[in-house]
């Protein structure tokens, strides 16, 4: 408790110096975060690969070409975004200055992921900085090897007062939340997320919360299935199925479902070869307790294809449910596994139906030739974001906002959207003292003409 | 769970749709103005009752503030629903990639006594431009407001609609409810699950509404307070300084989220101050202001006996006197006020102002940035470079330089706290963008499928060196010509 309060007392104390304030020293740190990921690309891809056995170029592209990406984009329109904006006056206030300014919020929380252990602590605290917090830096525990990197190269390349790096499990973060923060960006799952919130409440800290939840992939029948059934594999498959907004499982007609199952197994082949447990391109669960749950979620199940696994090795392969019932378990929670139900709807009625019956997920997918019924789709369903006829990109586009909705989350972030999240919006308006006889109508003592007027 | 039926009566007609098309959102909101301009007589004397508010003022803070925003947002209704296309990459210029405003589902807005149909109304008008179902939770204080707005506000809305989903029939007609009670019906209607919470109130129930929004993850906006410190450099117009600040101070009685809570200046500029502040109160309520129909009163028993407590801190220059039976407190100022004193630990919420003495404008920046940080921050100064010291070296929800409370004014400047004061914004667009989900939308073809070649397995170094190309970002001042 003590060490957190230190700690979290240090930054709190380094913030108020106002050093971390300047333009100057925040695109500092950034650059110095750009030339972190650069030099260090080998230990950072080591890391990635000892935590979720993943291989170089797909790391790269996944987490490293983001975040090289992210900085770029920040240090470019940090000058613009951090200008004070002003705002449309009325009458009143024409000869007075009125605009937004943008300020920091002071010490913000990052709380990262085990999934992409890279990417979902750094964008967050490149937002942070960006707009002027101290920021103390919580990577995930289940991710060792890449939480303890951050912990060794994060104090190498920023200021170590202003963006500490804190490590530990469930009882480090435990005391860490007792802390008072400014805002606390949370990724991770939603009954983690509530004790999160509940802790921030104790503080009125604003909160922003990436959850998850079971993503719904709607195919309808009008559609090109090889190309359809080959997005689908490649988002849901990749990080074997550990994805935030994986497709989790498909609606569809019963009369395609074999089809969509055919494609699926041919593209599987296409990607990842014959024998899918010696492809390097194919990851594995990350831990025992994870393999156990996501295997368990086959019982009782139709498997079309897959189902081997291999506990030594955390090996579940690519599988596919058919006919699967929306009460049974893998209907249940977010898979978060290579696992993909199918499960069968008469029409995209019962398709928004069913969707609407549910959580509100973290992301929709939703395949068809047909534009009007794309529209009717997002139009009659939320969800934290939607891709049409592909998956997972719009999480690529960091002009789109990043962030569920309902139990997937609160908040986004994401390019300029991680900026406004980490800042203050303070309103300002600078007037003149003299003047004053236009104040005088709104001086008691009160009368109906000066109502009226 | 009493008010389960009601909620999920609400959460029915949410899914059916009622409330999304345009034109259900305009018929409500100028529903809404109908209901301001034949309950006028009504809202006067309820508020006028409740507070003693003076009928100028609730015109103007009840009645016309509102109308602003009501017109601000249908003016612009059409434009905020629309989706809001960006920029794309590369990659991505074939798509349709935009932001949809999707509306929450059912609010809950609770609503606090000191401006009780302004403090309503105002999100109220936010919630429905969005799209969503609201119930509305007036507060209990202001008696016979909260009679008002029970009885008559819901024969205002939710007139005859229909479901634009042919296939879902619509025997539900209830889109908005008025809920009445005290903290145990708040406490209960707050189990229930809601997809935003809107709370405009003090910080220890803000504290209370968050843990319960925690349990089912509802965003939140919470309105709160504090004290909002007023500091006057010696280089100022000494009149129009203490006129500025009467008048912040006073309105409603003190009763005011952003009013000036106390004052710093140096001793020298505290001694013009009193006299002016002497005049300006003679000016605007005579010389015996419970005689002023422009002066108002305390809303209870129970807040009339905590301003009365603050009296005791230092010494009062002008004022002091006090009526219980009427709930008076005269426009008072008072000296000689230390740090450690009641009435410098708590929000005052009444019509007294403490001067604190400071030796300069340093000192009054350091105190003010020792405490919480308010909802509200004035600096008073013919120099601009004062007042744009106290502002940069400060943090509150919101800033005004050189008067009170007329930043609140403007549609067009976001109103909302920080830290203690609260999180989250709203008036304006900004009511319209908190009570919406911005939903990151991408549309692709499914047509040139070779151009995602590169991203599928099985990875190589070549089909990674595509992906950089078509997607990176690269900054402007190193750039390589494709």
């Amino acid at each position: 408790m003590e060490r957190m309060q230190q700690i979290v007392g240090r930054a709190r104390a380094a913030f108020r110096s106002g050093r971390g304030r300047p333009l100057e020293f925040r695109i500092q740190q950034l650059k110095a975060l750009e030339r972190m990921v650069q030099e260090k690309e080998k230990e950072i891809l080591a890391a990635l690969k000892a935590d979720l056995n993943k291989c170089g170029p797909n790391a790269y592209s996944h987490e490293i070409l983001g975040v090289l990406g992210e900085l770029a984009l920040t240090m470019e329109k940090l000058p613009s975004w951090a200008a004070p904006q002003p705002v449309k006056k009325n009458l009143l206030t024409m000869r007075d200055e009125a605009y937004i300014n943008y300020e920091p919020l002071g010490v913000v929380l990052v709380i990262g992921a085990w999934n992409y252990p890279f990417v979902l602590v750094m964008q967050p605290l490149i937002g942070a900085i960006a707009a002027g917090n101290a920021v103390v830096v919580k990577p995930s525990e289940v991710s060792e090897n890449t939480a303890q990197l951050l912990a060794e190269l994060l104090p190498q390349y920023l200021d170590k007062e202003l963006y500490p790096v804190v490590t530990g499990g469930v009882p480090e973060t435990t005391d860490l939340l007792t802390q008072r923060f400014d805002h606390i960006l949370y990724t991770g799952n939603t009954a983690v997320g509530k004790i999160v919130m509940a802790a921030a409440a104790k503080h009125l800290t604003p909160v922003t919360l990436e959850l998850g939840g079971k993503s719904p992939c709607y195919i309808d029948k009008d559609c090109d299935l090889s190309v359809a059934c080959r997005r689908i594999t490649w988002g849901k498959y990749m990080n074997c199925g550990q994805t935030c907004i994986a497709p989790d499982y498909i609606l569809c007609h019963p009369s395609i479902q074999d089809k969509v199952v055919e494609n699926i197994k041919a593209t599987l082949k296409e990607f990842y070869g014959d024998d899918v447990k010696s492809s390097p391109d194919y990851e594995r669960i990350v831990n025992q307790r994870h393999f156990k749950r996501v295997k368990s979620l086959l019982e009782g199940q139709k498997i079309a294809h897959g189902g081997e696994s291999d506990e030594a090795s955390c090996f579940i392969a690519p599988t596919i449910l058919t006919d699967v019932s929306p009460e049974s378990k893998v209907m249940e929670e977010e898979i978060f596994g290579p696992v993909l139900p199918i499960v069968t709807v008469k029409s995209v009625e019962e398709a928004i139906e069913f969707i609407n019956l549910r959580e509100k997920p973290l992301a929709l997918y939703v395949f068809s030739n047909n534009k009007e019924l794309i529209k009717r789709v997002i139009s009659q369903t939320s969800s934290g974001g939607v891709t049409g006829n592909d998956v997972i990109m719009h999480f690529f586009l960091s002009t789109l906002p990043f962030g569920g909705v309902g139990h997937s989350g609160m908040g986004a972030y994401h390019g300029k959207h991680s900026f406004e999240t980490f800042s203050h919006r303070r309103s300002c308006l600078i007037k003149d003292l003299k003047m004053e006889s236009t104040n005088k109508m709104r001086y008691p003592p009160g009368s109906q003409k000066k109502v009226d007027w | 769970n009493p008010f389960a039926e009601l909620v999920s009566h609400l959460r029915a007609s949410w899914l059916a749709g009622k409330t999304r098309p345009m034109e259900y959102r305009v018929a409500q909101l100028e529903a809404l103005g109908r209901f301001l301009d034949d309950k006028k007589q009504q809202i006067l004397e309820a508020t006028a009752s409740d507070l003693g508010k003076p009928p100028f003022e609730v015109e103007l803070s009840e009645i016309f503030l509102c109308k602003n925003e009501l017109h601000e947002t249908l003016n612009n209704l059409s434009r905020w629903m629309k989706d809001e296309h960006v920029d794309k990459n590369l990659a991505m210029q074939l798509d349709s990639a935009f932001i949809r405003k999707d509306p929450y589902g059912v609010v809950l807005i609770i609503a606090p006594w000191n401006y009780p149909i302004h403090l309503f109304l105002v999100p109220l008008i936010g919630a429905i431009a969005a799209g969503n179902c609201v119930i509305v939770k007036p507060s209990e204080v202001s008696k016979k407001t909260e009679r008002l707005v029970a009885e008559a506000l819901p024969s205002y809305l939710d007139k005859a609609g229909h479901s634009p989903y042919p296939s879902i029939l619509i025997s539900l007609q209830d889109c908005f409810a008025v809920v009445t009670g005290a903290v145990l019906e708040t406490t209960r209607l707050l189990e229930n699950k809601f997809d935003y919470i809107f709370f405009t109130g003090i910080p220890p129930v803000g504290q209370i509404v968050m843990t319960a929004a925690a349990k089912h993850l509802t965003p939140v906006t919470l309105e709160l307070g504090g004290k909002n410190p007023c500091y006057v450099s010696d280089t100022c117009d000494v009149t129009n300084v203490a006129r500025r600040v009467a008048w912040g101070r006073f309105f409603n009685a003190g009763q005011t989220c952003i009013a000036p809570d106390y004052l710093l200046c140096t001793i020298e500029m505290r001694e013009k101050l009193i006299p002016a502040l002497r005049k300006a109160i003679d000016d605007f309520y005579g010389p015996n202001p419970r005689e002023s129909p422009d002066f108002g009163r305390i809303v209870s028993d129970k807040q009339f006996q905590r301003v009365q407590r603050l009296l005791g801190s230092g010494h009062v220059a002008i004022g002091g006197q006090t009526d219980e039976a009427e709930r008076y407190i005269a426009p008072t100022v008072l000296v000689d006020v230390q740090p450690s004193d009641p009435i410098m630990q708590e929000e005052i919420f009444g019509p007294i102002l403490p001067i604190m003495v400071i030796a300069n404008m340093d000192e009054a920046i350091d105190f003010i940035n020792s405490r919480e940080r308010p909802l509200a921050l004035y600096a008073f100064s013919s120099n601009d470079k004062v007042v744009n010291q106290v502002l940069e070296r400060t943090s509150s929800g919101g800033f005004c330089g050189n008067d009170t409370l007329m930043h609140m004014t403007l549609t067009s400047l976001p109103f909302g706290g920080i830290g203690n004061s609260g999180l989250g914004m709203h008036h304006g667009k900004f009511s319209f963008n908190t009570f919406s989900h911005h939903r990151g939308c991408l549309k692709r073809g499914m047509g040139r499928e070779p151009l995602n070649a590169p991203r599928y397995p099985p990875y190589s170094q070549q089909k990674f060196g595509v992906i950089q190309a078509t997607s990176k970002v690269s900054r402007k001042n190193d750039c390589t010509l494709l």
